[in-house]
């Protein structure tokens, strides 16, 4: 019977044209043209360096490693970040004013950024400062904990300056790349339509052929089961030809991290797959009503995660840091961020984890609805 | 002849609406029962309470002799049912749906593949095995709902209202393809608000409204039990003032509806009600283009009985 169900079943999502458009055209053509406009950008900008001020008060003069940081990113080498000017704060909000400058850096108690608007060259800025922050706080915390070891980690810390000053400058490339994160997370969570199509037509109160499937002899769990599983295999499939095709055909680098990104993208659908599961019982809209529900959700925690704008998943980090922890697209980039750039799997594994406890806690919710075998109105 | 199916004062309630009102009756092995009433007289709703898929506040039902719950699976094996909406999947083609429902109720793929085969053959889609649903015009797709209903071969089979929006030609197939099944022996529940359809096809009929069974029996008893007997039409060349109260003092005549040069004359029981009235216009000189008399229809029985039409 689970056989015969999941032949079915198999069938009939082969054969839906628009399943086929969401869950991989769609996300095929988006990563093309992403890959179309990133490419022009880097050509296009072939990174020249960026004009800002610096308020050249008492404060930036007493904060002499960050001094010789901007002094250093200022010289006239193939490393040259930024063209400062060094003016009191009145000055530099007037080249602000006039887009003279990208933005301005006045040090009071903290490092404060003043930018008229949010692009490109506000990232890299803002990236030199957050890198400066956490370098600082690394130093400090083995300053506190191992002073012996500060002696030559300083200079040590100091001398790779130029290290840290081109991975700043490679900045670049970690917005697209993280582009490419939002949208494997994107697609993860298309699994959810998936599941609404399934979940739909095996419920009675949802759909008819959801009723002629409950008058019939089977248990419906093993009708649910079977489909959500051929559900979950075909969409997983699609994941994975889509990191085929940004592999091999668009030549983006995810690492040497392959089998970390097979297991994310497995729990990132098993994920996506309980958003559509819980959309499909808690209302009972026609099933073409439930499908624009679920993607408006999908859109929505994309957008969250750096989908349409790269800057987002920073505000939102910075300002309502609990939707990150809660939203499975950012768990997914997250995850696939890290195991780029970070040596260890911490920050991996606990987005895995997140993952899992989110499907669990959809699973639980949807669960309570799934059971009910009679219904009060169909 | 022992009973398919008892329903027992089932009461079901939406908010303060009874869509059920201590619905009440049996259904005997080898019948066809019409379930007859307006729309929204509560002929789905006692089906899906009937099918353990719709709660109910009281009353209980039993089919073949067991409590039916959504756990009967025993039970449920032997039932088919079809919708009132076309239920099948848009994917599959005409064979894959049926098998694929049939699929539900048989294990065996070699008894499936021929039972898939009989049904087609019944409701006459041969030719389209291969198609996709939107392929077929309205009336084949309601052939092939009913092909996914009944490919199991079931021997209680509910037909929802299945030849709502059907091309006459197509109708009388699912009619004839009806009565095939309840020879073969299934017993049989039909729903409609078409009083044609049952009275050609059932042989008991339980007059349904607002929730409450107010009738059951056969059509000639049906018929029996309200006051009108027999319907005589006159279409009138000229119709003059006096004339509706010259015939309403005639013997029998219960009531006389008038439109135009029209009278629809009812009469109460009695014998030469036609020829009687055929005198009585030639005596009074009254000149007529046509005159015909018609038995009552199930439409006078609610109407008597409900003081509306069933297609209200």
């Amino acid at each position: 019977m689970f056989k015969h169900i999941f032949n079915y079943q198999f069938k009939t999502l082969v054969r839906s044209k628009e399943m086929w458009f969401w869950s991989l055209i769609f996300p095929l053509v988006l990563a093309t043209f992403f890959n179309l406009a990133f490419s022009n950008m880097s050509s296009g900008t072939s990174f020249s360096s960026v004009n800002i001020a610096v308020v050249n008060n008492e404060e930036f003069q007493q904060e002499n490693h960050f001094k010789e940081l901007i002094e250093q990113l200022s010289q006239d080498n193939d490393d040259k970040i930024f063209n400062v000017k060094y003016i009191d704060e009145k000055e530099a909000q007037d080249l602000l004013k006039n887009n003279e400058i990208s933005g301005y850096i006045i040090v009071q108690d903290n490092i404060n950024l003043v930018f008229k608007n949010v692009g490109f060259n506000q990232t890299i800025v803002k990236s030199v400062v957050d890198s400066y922050y956490q370098t600082m706080s690394v130093m400090k915390n083995v300053y506190k904990h191992n002073p012996e070891a500060i002696k030559d980690g300083v200079l040590e810390l100091l001398g790779e300056k130029h290290n840290f000053l081109k991975d700043t400058s490679n900045n670049d490339v970690d917005v697209m790349v993280s582009y490419f994160y939002a949208l494997i997370a994107m697609v993860c969570l298309y699994g959810a339509n998936f599941s609404v199509f399934m979940v739909s037509q095996s419920e009675a109160n949802l759909s008819k052929k959801g009723a002629r499937t409950s008058v019939a002899p089977t248990h419906k769990f093993k009708v649910i089961a079977a489909s959500l599983l051929i559900a979950l295999i075909i969409h997983y499939l699609e994941v994975l030809l889509l990191l085929a095709y940004l592999t091999f055909v668009l030549g983006i680098n995810f690492g040497n991290q392959i089998i970390p990104i097979l297991i994310l993208t497995f729990f990132g659908c098993i994920a996506g797959s309980t958003l559509g599961i819980i959309v499909s019982y808690t209302n009972r809209k026609k099933e073409e009503v439930k499908i624009a529900i679920t993607m408006s959700i999908i859109m929505f925690l994309s957008f969250l995660s750096g989908l349409m704008i790269f800057n987002i998943k920073y505000l939102v980090a910075q300002h309502v840091p609990i939707l990150g922890y809660i939203n499975p697209a950012t768990m997914i980039s997250d995850a696939l961020y890290s195991l780029y750039y970070y040596e260890t799997y911490e920050q991996f594994i606990f987005n895995v984890v997140s993952l899992i406890i989110f499907s669990v806690i959809m699973i639980i919710i949807s669960y309570m609805f799934m059971r009910r075998k009679k219904y009060d109105s169909i | 002849m022992k009973n398919v199916i008892e329903v027992k004062k089932i009461t079901k309630k939406y908010g303060e609406f009874k869509a059920l009102d201590n619905l009440q009756f049996n259904v005997e092995e080898g019948e066809i029962v019409g379930l007859l009433g307006p729309n929204g007289s509560g002929k789905s709703t006692s089906i899906n309470c009937m099918l353990s898929l719709l709660k109910f506040d009281k009353g209980s039902i039993k089919i073949f002799d067991k409590e039916m719950t959504p756990e009967s699976y025993e039970t449920k094996s032997k039932i088919g049912v079809i919708f009132q909406d076309v239920a099948v999947f848009e994917e599959l083609k005409v064979y894959e749906n049926i098998d694929y429902f049939c699929g539900l109720y048989i294990k065996d793929k070699h008894v499936r593949e021929e039972y898939v085969e009989e049904a087609i053959k019944l409701v006459g889609l041969n030719e389209f095995k291969n198609h996709l649903p939107k392929q077929l015009s309205g009336g084949l797709l309601r052939r092939l709902n009913i092909a996914c209903g009944i490919a199991h071969k079931p021997s209680l089979i509910f037909l929802d209202e299945p030849t709502v929006a059907v091309d006459p030609q197509s109708r009388n197939n699912i009619l004839e393809g009806i009565k095939k099944l309840n020879k073969s022996g299934a017993t049989i529940i039909y729903t409609t608000h078409y009083m044609e359809e049952v009275e050609q096809l059932c042989d008991r009929i339980l007059i349904i409204d607002k929730g409450k069974i107010i009738a059951n029996g056969t059509k000639e008893e049906l018929k029996g039990i309200i006051d009108i007997a027999e319907k005589v039409t006159v279409e009138f060349e000229e119709l003059e003032k006096d004339y509706i109260d010259k015939i309403k003092k005639q013997r029998n005549v219960l009531d006389i509806d008038s439109k135009n040069n029209t009278f629809k004359i009812s009469y109460k029981k009695g014998k030469n009600n036609l020829v009687n009235l055929i005198n009585f216009l030639s005596d009074e000189k009254i000149k007529y283009n046509k005159i015909y008399s018609e038995l009552p229809t199930l439409n006078d029985v609610f109407l008597e009985l409900t003081g509306k039409e069933l297609r209200d």
